[in-house]
C-alpha cells in the first residue's frame, strides 16, 4: 500500500516528521496533534512512554479481543483434548475416579489458555502493525536511527484529510521540535 | 483547609452501632443459654470473618508501606484504622467467650476425646490449651507492637512533615510483613484449622494470607468508592487509581483462585483418607451449592468483568465487583469454618446473622472513631516526590 499523494513539484510526499529532544515533549506534542484533529499520524520513542496512547488518543482495542478469543479457544482446545483423551479415546480407571474428573482438567486448561492468549497476543500485534515490515519511508527521515537511541519523533501523514504540506509543517513548527523534515514516499 | 465532608456523622452512627452490637450480643447470649454450643459456633464463625478483615488491613498497612505506591495514599488511613491497635484489642476481648468454652469447639482441648484418640495425645504437645494461649498473647503482641509504631508514625508525619518517617516505616514494615506472614500462619493453624485437628494442609497459611488481601483491599475499596463524590476522597477517585484498584482486585481474584484450587486438586488426586474428610464434610447436603457460589462470586464474576479495561476505570463497575467480593468472603468463610462444627450437612441457625451483627457492628464502632482520629487522606504522598516522578 503506498501512502503517496501527487504534490505539484518535487518528490512525492509520505508526510512530516518533527524531532524531538525530551519524551514530555514528544506527548504534549502528540496530545496537540491530536486535539488539532490529525488521525493519521504516529510517534517513535527508544523506549514505551507512560501516557503517550492517551495524548494520542490511540482507541484501537483489537489486539486484546484477539487475546481474549485466543484465550477462550485454548481454554476449549485443552479442556477438550484431555475429555477426548481420558473419556473417549483412552479410557482409565484411575484409583476409582470418574473419567471425566474436570479438576484434574484444569491446570492444563489454564496454560492452553495462557498460550493461545499469549501466542494470540505476539501474532495479532505483529499482523495489525503490519510486521515485519523492513523497509518503511521514515527509514529516509534525517535522524531518524536515533528514534532508538535519545530522539523522539512525531509524523504526520500524507494520506490525513487535514494534511497540507505547508499548513502541517508550520503546525508541527509551532510544536517545538528540535527539526521539521519531509519524509518522502517510496517510490511504487 | 478543605470541608470533610466523608464520614461526618460519626459521632451519631458510632452511638447507634454500640446499641446495635450491644443488642445482638444480648440476642446471641439468649441463644447461648438456649443451646451453648451452636451459639458460640455462630459467635466464632463472625469473629474469624472479623478477624481476616482487621489483619487484612494490617497486612495491607505493612505492605503499603513497603511498596510506596500512589494508590495507597487514599487507602492508607483506611488500613491503619482497621488494622490498627483498637480493633486488635477488641478482637482479644471477643475471643474471651470463647477461651471459655474452648472445650465445645475445639475438640482437641477436650481431655476426654484426646484420652480415646493417639493422634491427639500425640499432638497435645502443641496443641494445648496453655500453649495456645501463650501464641495467642504472642501474636496480637507482636501485631500489636508493628501496627502501633506504623500508625503514629504515620499521624506524627501528617503533623511534622519529617519525610524521616517514611523511611522508618518502610524498613520496620519491611521486617514486620515477613513477621506478619509467618506468625498469620501459625495463627491460622491454630484458631482454624485446629478445629479439625486430623487434618491438615500445607497452603493453609498463604490460602488465608491471599483472603485477608482480598478481604482488606475490597472493604477499604468499598469505603472510598461509597464516598466517592465526598471530600477527600472525591479528588483522589481518578480513572488512574480505579484502573490500579481494579487490577488488583483482579490480580488477587484470581490468587485466590490459584491457591484455593490448589488445596483441592493436591487431595483430590492423592485421595488419602486423613485429607479427604475436609472436602467430603464441605460438599454434602448443600454445602456443594455453597462452594460454587462462593466460586461464582470470588472469581468468575469479579475475574470476566475486570478484564475488560474500560471496566476497571469505571467507579460503579468496580465499586459494584468490590460488593460482589465482600459477599463472596462472608459466605467463604461461613463454608471453611462451619463444616468443622457442624457435619450434619448445610445449616444456617438463627444465631449464624446475630453474631455477625454484633461483631460487625463493634467492629464499626471502633473503625469509625479510629477513621476520624487522623487526616482522612494523609497530606504527603507515599513517596518522595523525586522517586515518584521516576518511576512513570
Amino acid at each position: 500500500m503506498s501512502h503517496a499523494i501527487e504534490v505539484a513539484q518535487g518528490p512525492k510526499v509520505y508526510g512530516y516528521i518533527a524531532e524531538f529532544e525530551e519524551a514530555e515533549q514528544l506527548v504534549a506534542a502528540a496530545r496537540k496533534t491530536a486535539e488539532a484533529g490529525y488521525k493519521d499520524f504516529d510517534a517513535f520513542s527508544p523506549f514505551p512512554i507512560h501516557g503517550l496512547p492517551e495524548a494520542m488518543r490511540f482507541k484501537d482495542a483489537r489486539v486484546p479481543w484477539i487475546i481474549f478469543f485466543c484465550g477462550v479457544i485454548g481454554a476449549i482446545v485443552g479442556y477438550g483434548l484431555q475429555y477426548y483423551v481420558t473419556v473417549f479415546d483412552y479410557p482409565m480407571n484411575v484409583g476409582g475416579r470418574p473419567n471425566h474428573s474436570w479438576v484434574q482438567y484444569i491446570p492444563i486448561t489454564f496454560e492452553c489458555t495462557v498460550l493461545f492468549a499469549a501466542l494470540g497476543a505476539v501474532v495479532g500485534m505483529f499482523g495489525l502493525n503490519g510486521l515485519p515490515r523492513p523497509y518503511h519511508p521514515v527509514f529516509e527521515a534525517k535522524n531518524f536511527a536515533r528514534a532508538s537511541e535519545d530522539r523522539f519523533f512525531l509524523v504526520i501523514e500524507a494520506t490525513d484529510g487535514k494534511f497540507d504540506a505547508e499548513g502541517t509543517r508550520r503546525f508541527l513548527e509551532s510544536l517545538g521540535p528540535a527539526e521539521v523534515n519531509l519524509v518522502e514516499a517510496e517510490e511504487v | 483547609m478543605a470541608v470533610v465532608q466523608a464520614f461526618a456523622e460519626t459521632g451519631r452512627a458510632r452511638a447507634a452501632l454500640n446499641l446495635v452490637g450491644l443488642l445482638a450480643l444480648g440476642g446471641l447470649l439468649a441463644g447461648f443459654l438456649d443451646q451453648p454450643t451452636p451459639a458460640l459456633q455462630s459467635f466464632l464463625y463472625a469473629w474469624i470473618l472479623f478477624l481476616v478483615l482487621t489483619l487484612g488491613l494490617l497486612g495491607l498497612t505493612l505492605l503499603g508501606h513497603v511498596l510506596k505506591a500512589q494508590w495507597t495514599r487514599p487507602l492508607m488511613r483506611i488500613f491503619e484504622a482497621g488494622g490498627g491497635v483498637p480493633s486488635l484489642a477488641l478482637m482479644v476481648v471477643l475471643f474471651v467467650p470463647i477461651l471459655l468454652h474452648l472445650p465445645r469447639l475445639y475438640i482437641w482441648a477436650d481431655p476426654e476425646v484426646v484420652k480415646q484418640d493417639h493422634i491427639l495425645h500425640l499432638k497435645q504437645m502443641y496443641l494445648n490449651v496453655p500453649f495456645f494461649l501463650g501464641r495467642f498473647a504472642f501474636f496480637f503482641g507482636v501485631w500489636m507492637l508493628l501496627s502501633g509504631l506504623l500508625r503514629r508514625s504515620s499521624l506524627r508525619q501528617d503533623h511534622t512533615g519529617d519525610p524521616k518517617e517514611r523511611d522508618y516505616r518502610t524498613n520496620l514494615s519491611s521486617v514486620g510483613l515477613a513477621a506478619f506472614c509467618i506468625l498469620v500462619t501459625f495463627a491460622v493453624t491454630d484458631w482454624i484449622m485446629s478445629l479439625e485437628p486430623h487434618w491438615f494442609s500445607s497452603v493453609y497459611g498463604i490460602w488465608f494470607l491471599t483472603q485477608m488481601a482480598v478481604t482488606g483491599l475490597a472493604f477499604a475499596t468499598a469505603v472510598v468508592l461509597i464516598q466517592a463524590n465526598k471530600r477527600p476522597y472525591a479528588e483522589e477517585v481518578t480513572p488512574k487509581l480505579l484502573k490500579d484498584l481494579g487490577t488488583l482486585l483482579f490480580a488477587f481474584s484470581m490468587f485466590w483462585a490459584y491457591i484455593t484450587l490448589s488445596q483441592y486438586l493436591i487431595i483430590y488426586s492423592a485421595n488419602l483418607p486423613e485429607f479427604v474428610p475436609y472436602y467430603l464434610h464441605r460438599s454434602k447436603e448443600g454445602w456443594q451449592a455453597v462452594m460454587w457460589i462462593v466460586a461464582a462470586l470470588q472469581f468468575f464474576v469479579p475475574f470476566l468483568v475486570l478484564l475488560s479495561p474500560a471496566a476497571k476505570r469505571n467507579a460503579r463497575v468496580v465499586l459494584g465487583m468490590v460488593l460482589v467480593i465482600l459477599t463472596a468472603r462472608v459466605v467463604d468463610t461461613f463454608w471453611i469454618v462451619m463444616p468443622a462444627l457442624r457435619h450434619e450437612g448445610f445449616e444456617l441457625r438463627w444465631t449464624d446473622p446475630i453474631a455477625l451483627v454484633a461483631v460487625g457492628a463493634l467492629w464499626f464502632s471502633v473503625f469509625l472513631g479510629q477513621l476520624r482520629k487522623g487526616a482522612l487522606v494523609p497530606s504527603y504522598l507515599p513517596m518522595k516526590e523525586a522517586d515518584s516522578h521516576a518511576s512513570h
